[in-house]
């Protein structure tokens, strides 16, 4: 957890496009807040794979959002029994149910789809949200964290110093 | 779209899968073991204990290896535990979210078996409590079922205070009859009035003054025997009160030992003796403790029914998720086990269950769920039983069943502590039930053959019922179970409960007999030593008053029959006279 810790704080401070750290964090909600063993989250873990996102921060932001998903199960139950039991809606539901591919990815659990809904609908203001913070963190913030004697700590530790051999550079 | 793209990723993204695959591999038995006692214990409400718990891949199957649960009413004991239970699941089916399993195997599963260490109870029941209150409230009935000494010594007896009624009313009567026995004129006084009205009769009347003396004669003797009439008439009124007042206190008296009887079976309940009590004789704490785990089962087994309907969720499920089903083509219920035998071990032998098609669903797999039951190794003898079941979307649920035992023995090893208890028997029987909207319908139908019955009473009353019993080759009875499923009321027809009534009557009644037959002798004896007053006298009494009504009605015609010659002879002679007269003129 500490290599991710340092990857995210690398990544803030690198080169790194915010953008690619922000869908890194928003898929890491994704697949954090939605139950783990759910069909979409293999499409998200291959997406975190494949695109060109911080994985370090998509780690960081799963670890971050799971913890925090065990918190708000009850309340994404209680949206996904509301929405699947909604008279308004049942006509779709029934349809997407004859749907193999509906049941496999457990979208008439309450609590996978409650969640989900949730994560997409979160998506990409929470996207525009974090690649706004990066840019401001890098602009006000950064210099005034660097100086901090923590930090400067954390740079001159060992264990910092081998981890950009290994990576063959600096921040 | 290199890019965007970082195919090397493809790599990282396999080895996470296989890391969440393999993870899965190892820890899913630990998971489920987890699971299991701590998602249990929760929802349960006590300890759950499983050995372990292996997952087999192909084909997917869970077994789980001695599997305890608590029983909250007794933690000493576990209300259900087995040694293996293998559940064969159909992983497509589970992936979609329908747990289908298609062959479960339990061995070796036992109710009621003591835990090494009492276990942890989270959800204290006070129905333990209740069960023991109900258990010692049987004993005490017993306990208190009297002697007929003890009830004969009662001295509210009815028999007593109207044993002692007649006795008061035999005393105050005899002083009233007597005293009016002396006021009455006798025989005597009678021929005094027959003498008078000759002599008045033979009076000669020669002159009106002749005449106005007569009748004032006459008339005094009149008042006298008016007078006298009247006492006569009192008598007679008298004797009729004291003879009605004297038959009603025998009536009551020769009527009390039945109302005593009566009051002794309100007091003692002897009416309502058969029902809980009969049962409790017959099957001793057997009868209870399987209603007992009927009732439990179903508390267990409620949630799971009422899950069956899509629309419902309790709190416990809210909080991490339900699958919601709609309407599909070919509907399979939300879980279903499809076959499945189970060997339950019982101390009188083993019993196996067979399942099929067992879920709470029927709107959606419209056919029975079956249970079939057998044992042909039970109690030295053979059962078999078949129970069907549907579960309507409003958690209704109607059941057929029907059972067939025979030469079930049924011996208590040690002697029962009770005043009175079945110690042998073989049953032999058939019944059926039925169940719709919580409400219960059953009847069994057995016959007790060559039963001994045992009593811990020195009672002679006790010891008579029980030969009684003994001597019986066979006692039919009939068991009938109806009303709500939750608090259903016991019936019991059987020719015990006659053959115990009949010698507790006829024993209470032959002790109530004596009591009424010795007050009357002490009566009888009382009346013909000291009051000179008994059935005889009372007799005396109607023929005094058959005497009175003579007398009164003699003297009357006497009287009659004396004024009119009078009257004649006076006419005569009055005549005779007027005729002398007119003889001088012509």
């Amino acid at each position: 957890m500490l290599t991710q810790i340092i990857k995210v704080f690398i990544a803030l401070n690198s080169e790194n496009s915010p953008r690619q750290i922000a869908y890194a964090m928003a898929l890491g909600m994704v697949i954090g807040l939605t139950p783990l063993f759910s069909l979409h989250n293999l499409l998200i873990l291959l997406l975190a794979f494949l695109i060109r996102v911080h994985l370090g921060s998509f780690f960081v932001s799963w670890s971050v959002f799971a913890l925090l998903g065990l918190l708000f199960a009850p309340v994404f139950a209680s949206l996904g029994d509301v929405l699947l039991t909604s008279a308004v809606l049942e006509p779709i539901w029934h349809a997407l149910y004859q749907s193999t591919l509906f049941k496999l990815a457990h979208l008439h659990h309450t609590l996978t789809l409650g969640a989900l809904v949730v994560t997409l609908v979160l998506f990409v203001p929470f996207v525009l949200l974090a690649q706004y913070l990066v840019v401001k963190y890098r602009d006000h913030v950064m210099a005034f964290v660097m100086k901090m004697k923590i930090v400067q700590m954390l740079k001159g530790s060992r264990f910092y110093q081998f981890y950009l051999k290994v990576q063959g550079g600096g921040a | 779209m290199k890019k965007y793209l970082r195919w090397q990723g493809f790599a990282g993204f396999v080895a996470v899968i296989a890391l969440l695959a393999a993870s899965v591999y190892l820890f899913a038995g630990s998971l489920i073991k987890l699971a299991i006692e701590q998602l249990g214990e929760r929802v349960y409400g006590a300890e759950i204990n499983v050995e372990k718990v292996n997952v087999n891949w192909s084909p997917v199957s869970v077994e789980l290896v001695h599997l305890q649960v608590t029983d909250k009413q007794n933690p000493a004991n576990n209300l259900v535990e087995f040694n293996t239970a293998v559940a064969a699941i159909d992983l497509w089916q589970y992936l979609l979210g329908k747990t289908l399993i298609t062959d479960l195997q339990v061995a070796k599963l036992q109710l009621d078996k003591q835990r090494a260490e009492p276990g942890k109870v989270y959800d204290v029941v006070e129905a333990a409590e209740e069960s023991s209150q109900k258990t010692s409230k049987i004993d005490e009935i017993k306990a208190e079922i009297p002697d007929v000494k003890t009830l004969l010594n009662d001295s509210n007896l009815i028999t007593v205070e109207k044993a002692q009624a007649l006795q008061t009313t035999l005393t105050e009567e005899r002083a009233k009859i007597k005293q009016l026995k002396a006021e009455l004129p006798d025989k005597s006084k009678l021929k005094e009035y027959e003498a008078k009205i000759k002599q008045l009769t033979d009076t000669e009347v020669d002159s009106l003054e002749d005449l106005a003396k007569l009748k004032e004669q006459l008339d005094e003797l009149k008042a006298d025997i008016k007078q006298d009439k009247a006492k006569f008439k009192q008598a007679k009124e008298q004797l009729s009160d004291s003879n009605a007042k004297l038959k009603l206190a025998t009536k009551e008296l020769k009527e009390a030992p039945e109302q005593d009887w009566q009051q002794v079976k309100q007091t003692y309940q002897l009416e309502t003796f058969e029902a809980e009590d009969l049962a409790h004789i017959l099957f001793g704490e057997e009868a209870r403790s399987y209603y007992q785990y009927a009732e439990k089962a179903y508390k267990l087994l409620k949630p799971f029914i009422k899950k069956g309907n899509d629309g419902q969720a309790d709190e416990v499920e809210q909080s991490v998720g339900r699958f919601v089903h709609f309407d599909e083509e070919n509907p399979i219920p939300d879980w279903m086990v499809a076959q499945g035998k189970i060997e339950l071990v019982n101390p009188k032998g083993t019993i196996w269950i067979e399942l099929k098609d067992i879920h709470v669903q029927h709107w959606k797999k419209t056919t029975a769920s079956r249970v079939d039951v057998f044992s042909n190794a039970f109690a030295q003898g053979d059962l078999k039983g078949q129970l069907d079941y549907w579960v309507d979307q409003d958690s209704n649920i109607k059941s057929q069943a029907n059972w067939q035992f025979n030469d079930l023995k049924v011996a208590k090893d040690k002697s029962s502590k009770a005043k009175f208890s079945l110690q042998q028997t073989q049953l032999t029987g058939t019944g059926e039930l039925s169940y719709q909207q919580g409400m219960l319908d059953a009847n069994t139908a057995l016959d007790l053959v060559k039963p001994m019955f045992s009593s811990t009473s020195s009672s002679r009353w006790m010891k008579q019922v029980v030969e009684a019993l003994n001597q019986q080759q066979k006692i039919p009875a009939e068991i009938l179970l109806s009303g709500k499923a939750t608090s259903s009321s016991w019936k019991i027809n059987s020719a015990l409960d006659n053959i115990v009534k009949d010698s507790v009557k006829a024993s209470a009644n032959a002790e109530l007999d004596k009591l009424k037959a010795e007050y009357q002798s002490k009566l009888n004896a009382k009346m013909a030593d000291k009051l000179d007053m008994s059935e005889q006298e009372l007799a005396q009494i109607g023929d005094l008053s058959a005497w009175v009504d003579d007398t009164e009605g003699s003297l009357q015609k006497l009287l009659d029959a004396k004024v009119d010659s009078f009257k004649e002879k006076q006419k005569d002679k009055l005549k005779d006279k007027v005729k002398d007269k007119l003889s001088k003129f012509f």
